[in-house]
């Protein structure tokens, strides 16, 4: 399945925008949409490839999380 | 007069017709689908289902047109082969068969997300919208981006796939990439 993780953005410069993801930091490009702190987006190949509002975005990070855990907990088993 | 001119336009847009089928059967089922997957390769590898390294082995294969594993291609991409061998029953062919792969890409595949099909159900539009295949139109061509335009949305895509892509042809998108030229 291809459903991508959003990431939040902390820091844009120079055409590179830093995401963090749930503490993790990423560096993409900017090239192909714009972006400011704050924004939250989807990044592919180390680019940005869309914006996805913020209420969308946490809903989407909620259920990573959880299925990640999920996991977590069958792989211990 | 006009008529034949008619004719003639007719049976230029046939031989066009004739060469783009050619081209496109040339090409192996394998790659076909790995054109329309490829975009998923990237996320799969940041939901830690696939190495970097086993997606710039299939990234290797399509570019450089070496042959692609069918096994491989199935495991991989469990879900959409669960998806091609339901419209395969359904047409009575086989899901490696190219039209059952064209029908999937460019309509069942957006049908499914629609109807909320597997992991789909939990998504919400803004991911559904980018994971579906659209029809677009190339407004601009930048060395290696595009900008395309579908509905009332214009956005930028790599042509890495299609690199002979012009202003003004019509491709599909999946994700950040133009996949074909269409009609």
């Amino acid at each position: 399945m291809c459903l991508a993780i959003p990431g939040k953005v902390v820091n844009v410069e120079k055409g590179f925008a830093t995401i963090d993801y749930s503490g993790e930091k990423r560096k993409a490009s900017t090239e192909l949409v714009k972006v400011k702190p704050g924004d939250y987006v989807i990044v592919q190949a180390r680019f940005v490839i869309q914006k996805i509002p913020e209420k969308e975005a946490l809903e989407a990070i909620k259920q990573w999380q959880t299925s990640a855990a999920k996991k977590r907990t069958k792989e211990r088993k | 007069m006009a008529n034949k001119r008619s004719k003639e336009k007719n049976e230029r847009k046939e031989i066009k017709e004739e060469i783009r089928k050619a081209r496109k059967e040339e090409m192996s089922p394998e790659r076909y689908f790995l054109m329309y997957a490829y975009p998923c390769s990237f996320v799969l590898v940041d939901l830690g289902k696939i190495t970097e390294a086993k997606r710039k082995e299939l990234e290797k294969k399509l570019l450089k047109n070496e042959p692609i594993s069918k096994q491989e291609l199935e495991k991989i991409f469990a879900s959409a082969f669960r998806r091609l061998k339901q419209i395969a029953k359904e047409t009575e062919r086989d899901y490696w068969d190219f039209s059952v792969l064209r029908k999937y890409w460019l309509e069942e595949h957006n049908r499914f997300i629609d109807s909320g099909d597997g992991e789909y159900g939990r998504a919400t539009s803004s991911f559904r919208e980018l994971c579906k295949v659209h029809k677009a139109e190339v407004l601009t061509k930048e060395e290696n981006i595009l900008t395309v335009q579908y509905d009332h949305t214009k956005r930028k895509v790599f042509a890495t796939l299609v690199p002979e892509t012009k202003k003004g042809d019509k491709i599909t998108v999946h994700l950040a990439f133009a996949i074909e030229r269409i009609d």
